[in-house]
């Protein structure tokens, strides 16, 4: 019984994905294209140039929403399973405080485009991922290990940060706009480069799931097994952070969604970390673009930050699933 | 046909010896006891013989290979197996069976074998069940049923009955009992339950990391024996030649 429900609400889940793009493509503050325009561009009717830019931007930014979800999601589920603890998320290990510190600080000395600070913030985030891996190569270390040398590096960056951000002065806004994450500003050539890190990142998530999912087990089992625990520990906080970085890279620190849609997927289709790979790139893609969408709507025409909306929206989601699944928690 | 061979087997941890020239050989199918009081190197011994530990000395053959060469034949349960609580019971097998199930997908196959060994230990569906909520009892009998899914051909259990009623205590010594004899699976145990050991074919008695004495139950189980390696008075109870020991406190 109790697995039928589950999958219609799969069932639900895959629907609402196509249902997502269409509302996405359809709202933004030029009213004039709306979701009729949208429904004349799939039926091939040729609109005007200037209103198949705006589609064409509402599209990009609805794919930077959907790699967005997908990336986090599943890098924070590795992460969960990996490190063995459940509130794990992609900026527990310092990921995106080394980009934050990486933008403020070429901020502070200098402009750059968007474009170069694309590359900065990637830069900051692998040296924070390039820490994690020293400390636990040369302490071979537990999983608690990293977690507290992750936790430990993202404090140690937000102070340095605080500092630069300061001094910054009346130019801290721009900054702040990156901080608060948003696809708004998301370019084809940042989304092209990211894609890129998320799906390799993807690949060796998938082609090492059962080995992944052995975790579940407890070190000792797994290592009886036949799994090599250190190297597919590894393996996994460098695909989450690599992927987590060029996300970050792309559209500033956007929280919650690498905490939440884990959690979703795993209420709905069990601890299998396969399964719950695969339900995890649709409920992360699903929160991303519901909530870019929200992001355009709650304060019509300007627009809210992602991070904002992902919280707002998505911790009463979070806390109904808790409860609803209180049972099996 | 020999299955296990332990060939003078050292381990020292910085200059401190743990286990000191451990010897002796299993035939396939046959159970042994491993006893001792704590610390004496139990847990040590049987994480070497699983291949989770390299001895520093000495050498292990399961069926004339290493240790990591035989995952596909070993199941291994450590005494507290640091479980996932969220995890349901049937993803937990199903995770037991890593190597010895299709190689990327959950094969139907597979989830047969896991539900037939599961039901052979429980008459209730507790599949879909989160691992926490299940009783200490219950959740070493999941992954006990998991342990035999596997197919092994060797078993190496730490401590299986501790923590356990009478009734479950009872249920896995007997599983384990009838099931090694009838599969041809040897089985290796350590426990502290002295009297229990009478269920095994051969009892090892450990000594300060050394081998005090190692044979059948009848001739290890002496109350001389006993008290030298836990170093307490003991009182003997013989019933139907079978020699029970507790300590004189009553």
């Amino acid at each position: 019984m109790k697995a039928s429900i589950n999958n219609i609400i799969t069932i639900i889940l895959i629907f609402l994905l196509p249902i997502s793009f269409l509302i996405s493509l359809s709202i933004g503050p030029y009213s004039k294209v709306g979701f009729y325009q949208v429904i004349q561009t799939i039926l091939g009717i040729k609109l005007q140039s200037t209103y198949r830019d705006i589609l064409n931007y509402r599209l990009m930014r609805t794919l930077a929403s959907l790699l967005l979800g997908i990336g986090l999601s599943s890098s924070g589920l590795t992460l969960q399973y990996t490190l063995k603890n459940p509130l794990a998320d992609p900026y527990l290990l310092g990921i995106s405080s080394g980009a934050i510190f990486g933008v403020t600080l070429a901020e502070y000395f200098g402009y750059y485009s968007y474009y170069q600070l694309y590359f900065i913030s990637l830069i900051g985030a692998l040296s924070s991922l390039g820490f994690i891996l020293l400390i636990s190569a040369i302490f071979r270390s537990s999983s608690t290990t990293i977690i507290i040398a992750g936790i430990s590096l993202s404090y140690l960056l937000s102070g340095l940060t605080t500092i630069y951000m300061i001094k910054l002065g009346p130019r801290i806004p721009s900054v702040l706009f990156w901080l608060f994450g948003s696809v708004s500003f998301t370019t084809l050539g940042t989304l092209e480069k990211s894609s890129i890190l998320v799906l390799i990142s993807l690949v060796f998530m998938f082609y090492n799931w059962k080995a992944i999912n052995t975790l579940m087990l407890g070190e000792d089992i797994s290592r009886s097994l036949g799994v090599k625990v250190s190297y597919i520990r590894i393996i996994s906080v460098v695909s989450a952070s690599l992927s987590t970085a060029a996300l970050v890279a792309m559209a500033g620190p956007v929280g919650f969604i690498g905490l939440a849609a884990p959690w979703m997927a795993r209420l709905i289709v069990g601890s299998n970390f396969g399964k719950a790979l695969i339900m995890s790139l649709l409920t992360g893609s699903l929160l991303a673009i519901f909530s870019d969408i929200l992001a355009r709507l709650v304060i019509y025409p300007s627009e809210a930050p992602l991070t904002a909306i992902t919280s707002i929206f998505g911790a009463p989601v979070l806390i109904y699933l808790a409860l609803k699944y209180r049972g099996r928690l | 046909m020999e299955s296990v061979y332990v060939n003078n087997v050292s381990y020292s941890i910085k200059d401190k010896e743990i286990i000191k020239k451990i010897d002796f050989s299993l035939n396939e199918g046959e159970t042994l006891a491993i006893l001792g009081p704590n610390g004496v190197g139990k847990t040590t011994l049987l994480k070497i013989i699983a291949g989770l530990i390299k001895p520093t000395y000495g050498n292990i053959l399961l069926y004339g290979k290493t240790p990591e060469e035989s995952r596909k034949i070993i199941s291994y349960l450590p005494a507290n197996p640091n479980i996932d609580p969220y995890a349901n019971v049937e993803d937990i097998l199903l995770a037991q069976l890593y190597g010895n199930d299709k190689k990327f997908f959950i094969s139907k196959d597979d989830v047969n074998k896991v539900r037939k060994w599961y039901f052979k230990f429980f008459e209730k569906n507790y599949l879909k069940t989160p691992f926490s909520n299940l009783s200490s009892g219950e959740q070493r009998l999941v992954l006990l049923s998991g342990c035999f899914a596997r197919d092994p051909k060797i078993i190496l259990l730490d401590e299986p009955v501790a923590f356990l009623d009478i009734t479950n205590q009872a249920k896995i010594l007997t599983f384990i009992k009838d099931i090694s004899a009838k599969m041809k699976i040897t089985v290796i145990f350590t426990m502290h339950e002295i009297y229990y050991a009478n269920v095994a074919n051969k009892v090892l008695l450990l000594k300060n990391g050394q081998i005090k004495s190692y044979g059948s139950p009848m001739s290890v189980l002496k109350k001389e024996i006993i008290e030298d390696v836990y170093k307490i008075e003991l009182m003997e109870l013989s019933l139907n030649d079978k020699k029970m020991f507790f300590p004189s406190i009553f």
